[in-house]
């Protein structure tokens, strides 16, 4: 079952910010960047602040397209894809965890698992419920507790457990451990060790916490938007 | 085999609804104002739109009435027995070219009220209404109504020959203060606490000298009158229920409008039955009688002053309609907007983040929409209940006001219908979806990346 195509590729991808409109030269932020993601595996990006870790992950994720270069997911050329199309597949294919949680304040914990139900309500089904996600990642007892009734990491696990919901081939987490502390943080990325081995979800993750790193299987180096 | 499932198949965890009013139930207060703006303001245009459709129909009513063919004179100074033969003439000359069937009769009308306000009314007083009633029986001139048909008992009045006077009660009249007598129970008309209007033949002086102030003293009582008959609660027209009728000869002997030095009565109002008014020149009819009986004063064609009145009204509430209803409009529009505009603003980062997790642009629509649409419906639901209520209020006034003759300045036959219901439903939809379409378009607009970011 060891697929040759990689999860996702990311070739020759570059991305610049055009500055003020007076600047002469946009601000290049990622410079030809080749980097694959194989099925299942735990790849871990470290970097300093600013270096285009979060620029890159975005790209591979479908949430912002590279200046030049190709992003393939599942062999699919996936830079060409009209919005539509890479919003599907980042309700589907993607599952996304942030440094902030970013959980809906209102929603509580088992409903914000289940918040893609309302993009599509069949969204979850055939995979696991969202209550029994919230048990995969160890909190099923606070089903009905909204964000702020959470402390750091069990907001966090919460995130996880959404990212998980849509059953995602891949999670990409942005610096999940940056605002925890480090006893909070590690319990995060055993979690993510668990759930990769468990379910064999691929599972990238940006941190620049070196130490974290070695939880996962591979580890890419990234500094001034180079690896 | 049995799923125990902690997920039960068919239960959602969350649905775009339960998002949507949880949105709107975590600012209360800002949800519960901009509510309360919609719900005033759709209230106002059911009212609005109930007084006109109340106005229509019952202008509409009147004028099939008016088919029918009654009109009521009524003068504080009554008719002497000469002028009341000379206004027959009047009549007689001023249908003798035409083919209509006419029939004019002396009237007696009686309102009693149950609290003193001679003076001025209260507009909320319950009124009762004896009638005079000719020797047609109570037949006479509610044949819209056809009274006979509606009896519980009794028989028709006889006036002729009647030496024991009978009374049919509405309803209502009988049911307040008479309930614990039956038909052929003998009864006293002077309740507690009611008191009449009419200037009875024994105030007449004190009419004439300005003296308004009568009191249920001034009144001899009614004694001795046997029920003779109970309607049964009408359906269409409440009023009846709060009327009794007596005997002509009866009522006009009982308020003292017999001058027994001349053998005589004194006839306080004229009724005029047409069996087809439509082409009739009210104006001038009333002219011709003015003409005929000089130096008659107070007169009061009620008829005509209500429809009047009612046609007044009717323009003035369409006359404005349209302007109140832009400025409603544009009021909830306007404020259900900037709610959304707050609501989407200050969820930047949320709007983002749905976008990250794999909302299209058309669901986060969807979302703004659904909210500013539901914001508006609640508000139609509160505006129904209230809308209904001030509706049904100004029906209640304007009927009670009915009785005593004077049309009420403010209050006004209202319904609400069915249409009423619809179309403010379709506003409130309308008002949200409208709203809703600069703010949807500024939701799209974020980008998840820079929410993400910046947020
Ligand atoms: N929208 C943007 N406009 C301009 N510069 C940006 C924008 N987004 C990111 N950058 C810049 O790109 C660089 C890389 O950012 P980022 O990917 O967030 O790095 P990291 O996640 O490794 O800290 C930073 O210098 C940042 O200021
Ligand atoms: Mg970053």
């Amino acid at each position: 079952m060891a697929d040759k195509i990689p999860l996702i590729k990311v070739s020759n991808v570059s991305k610049s910010f055009a500055l003020a409109k007076r600047a002469r030269s946009p601000l290049t932020v990622l410079h030809e960047i080749n980097l694959e993601v194989r099925t299942g595996e735990f790849l871990a990006i470290v970097g300093p602040s600013g270096a285009g870790k979060s620029t890159l992950l975005y790209i591979m994720g479908a949430l912002d397209r590279p200046s030049s270069g190709t992003v393939y997911f599942n062999g699919e050329n996936i830079s060409k894809m009209k919005d539509r199309e890479l919003t599907n597949l980042r309700l589907r294919h993607v599952g996304f965890v942030f440094q902030n949680y970013n959980l809906i304040p209102n929603l509580n914990a088992l409903e914000n698992i289940a918040v893609g139900q309302i993009m599509d309500p069949s969204l979850g089904r055939n995979g696991k419920g969202a209550s029994e996600v919230l048990e995969h990642v160890g909190l099923a007892e606070r089903s009905d507790h909204l964000p702020a009734q959470l402390s750091g990491g069990e907001q966090q696990r919460v995130a996880i457990a959404r990212a998980l919901f849509a059953s995602p081939s891949v999670i990409l987490a942005d610096e999940p451990t940056g605002n925890l502390d480090t006893k909070a943080g590690e319990a995060i990325i055993k979690l993510f060790s668990k759930l990769n081995k468990k379910l064999g979800t691929a599972i990238v993750l940006v941190t620049h916490n070196t130490n974290l790193a070695k939880y996962a299987g591979r580890k890419v180096e990234m500094v001034d938007g180079r690896i | 085999m049995a799923v125990s499932g902690k997920n039960p198949s068919g239960a959602r965890e969350i649905t775009l609804v339960r998002y949507v009013l949880k949105n709107i139930s975590r600012r209360k207060l800002r949800s519960g104002l901009t509510i309360s703006g919609i719900a005033i303001c759709i209230a106002f245009f059911i009212v609005l739109a109930a007084i006109s459709t109340g106005l229509n129909n019952y202008i509409q009513s009147e004028l099939e009435e008016r088919k029918e063919g009654t009109i009521y004179i009524y003068r504080p100074v009554p008719f002497s027995p000469d002028e009341f033969e000379t206004l027959r003439a009047v009549t007689d000359e001023y249908f003798a070219d035409s083919d209509i069937d006419y029939a004019i009769t002396p009237t007696i009308e009686v309102t009693f009220i149950r609290k003193y306000g001679a003076a001025g009314f209260e507009s909320n007083v319950e009124y009762y209404n004896l009638m005079g009633c000719g020797p047609e029986g109570v037949h006479t001139h509610w044949e819209q109504y056809d009274f006979t048909e509606k009896l519980h008992s009794g028989e028709h009045l006889d006036t002729i020959g009647q030496t024991q006077a009978g009374i049919v009660m509405g309803y209502r009249l009988w049911n307040d203060y008479y309930s614990n007598k039956t038909v052929g129970d003998t009864i006293d008309i002077v309740p507690k606490n009611i008191s009449f209007k009419t200037v009875p033949w024994t105030m007449h002086d004190r009419y004439i000298a300005g003296d308004t102030n009568y009191t249920t003293e001034d009144i001899p009582p009614i004694r001795d009158v046997k029920l003779v008959g109970i309607l049964a609660q009408s359906k269409g027209y409440r009023w009846v229920d709060y009327i009794g009728f007596l005997p002509m000869e009866f009522m006009l002997k009982a308020f003292k409008l017999y001058d027994d030095k001349n053998d005589t009565y004194y006839y306080p109002g004229i009724t005029i039955l047409i069996d087809d008014a439509t082409d009739l020149d009210f104006s001038e009819l009333e002219f011709m009688y003015k003409e005929a009986v000089v130096g008659a004063e107070g007169w009061d064609n009620r008829f005509e002053m209500r429809l009047d009145w009612l046609e007044d009204m009717e323009n003035t509430v369409s006359s404005w309609f349209n302007i109140i209803i832009t400025i409603i409009s544009l009021v909830s529009i306007i404020g259900v907007s900037n709610t959304m505009l707050m609501s989407v603003s200050e969820r930047r980062t949320e709007l983002g983040i749905l976008r990250a997790l794999g909302f299209s642009r058309g669901k986060i629509k969807q979302l703004i929409f659904a909210e500013a649409i539901a914001i508006c419906l609640i508000a139609y639901c509160i505006s129904l209940v209230l809308g209904v209520w001030v509706s049904h209020y100004f029906n209640t006034q304007y009927e009670l006001s009915l009785g005593l003759g004077e049309s009420s300045i403010f209050f006004s036959p209202a319904q609400v219908s069915i249409e009423i219901v619809l179309a403010s439903f379709c506003i409130a939809v309308l008002f949200g979806t409208i709203a809703a379409l600069y703010p949807a378009h500024r939701a799209t607009k974020v980008d998840p990346v820079e929410a993400l970011r910046y947020g």
